[in-house]
């Protein structure tokens, strides 16, 4: 397969990356823990936008995916969609809009957990407190 | 091809599609298979991919001239234009690559600057090569 021998870099070679990275993508995964639950978070880092995709750590599935961008200024209003499974503004949509509003960039969000009010709170905190702590891998 | 340090889905690499930078994403979740393919830097479009037939009674296509079956899928634009374009290109890979052995849903987000027949022969060959092999 030619071209992919052709961006083969080098070990070390970094000039190479750098000429064919322009839309050089990182991501992440980490385990995390709400309460009692065990969940596993995986980070797509796009130029731009950043998705989050949230499963249970057992059973890891993608069955709903929201995304949630601010508008151009002078407007500071976000808009939002559900793109994929849940009904009206679903957990995945509101997460994103939350995200989008307090790092001001675009985010799809499947978030797969059953959680209530009771993991809600707890949820939110983990997740806040890891974004916070490794801000690199999100924005 | 450019693998980064770490990585946080089973497949997350970049390489030149037709002299285009493109980066490619693939995990298996349970059921379903997430795709990513995009020379834009974002997502482009995003369908939801199921297949009519179960996969345990899936026939894998045939890709002769005289005797072409494709494999049986329904699309469904979720995120961006529905394009016919965008439609058979989907096919094209699903009946070129082991995405057809997909055992629910497939969700594949596509964004490319061009759809064109030697695009899409690179990208299936990528995928059997780096993703499937």
């Amino acid at each position: 397969m030619s071209s992919i021998a052709a961006e083969q870099p080098e070990a070390g070679d970094n000039k190479s990356q750098v000429a064919n990275d322009q839309t050089s993508f990182t991501s992440h995964v980490a385990k995390l823990k709400a309460g009692e639950d065990n969940f596993i978070l995986r980070v797509l880092k796009m130029n731009g936008s950043t998705f989050l995709i949230f499963g249970a750590r057992e059973h890891e599935v993608f069955e709903e995916l929201g995304m949630a961008l601010p508008m151009r200024p002078p407007s500071n209003e976000i808009l939002s969609s559900t793109i994929l499974g849940g009904i009206g503004h679903s957990d995945s949509a509101a997460l994103a809009t939350k995200l989008s509003k307090r790092y001001g960039r675009q985010f799809f969000v499947s978030l797969n957990l059953k959680l209530d009010r009771i993991s809600m709170p707890l949820f939110d905190k983990e997740l806040s407190t890891y974004m916070h702590d490794h801000l690199e891998y999100f924005v | 091809m450019d693998v980064p340090p770490e990585i946080g889905f089973d497949r997350q690499f970049g390489t030149l599609i037709n002299g285009v930078h493109t980066e490619f994403v693939f995990h298996r979740f349970a059921g379903q298979w997430l795709l990513l393919v995009t020379q834009l830097g974002k997502i482009g479009v995003i369908y939801d991919v199921s297949f009519d037939v179960k996969l345990d009674a899936r026939k894998l296509p045939v890709n002769l001239k005289e005797y072409h079956t494709p494999v049986v899928l329904s699309t469904k634009c979720c995120l961006g234009n529905d394009t016919s374009e965008t439609v058979s290109a989907i096919q094209f890979l699903a009946n070129n690559t082991m995405l057809n052995r997909c055992p629910k849903n497939l969700i594949i987000g596509l964004g490319l600057k061009n759809i064109e027949t030697k695009v899409l022969h690179e990208i299936a060959e990528v995928l059997e090569q780096m993703v499937f092999k």
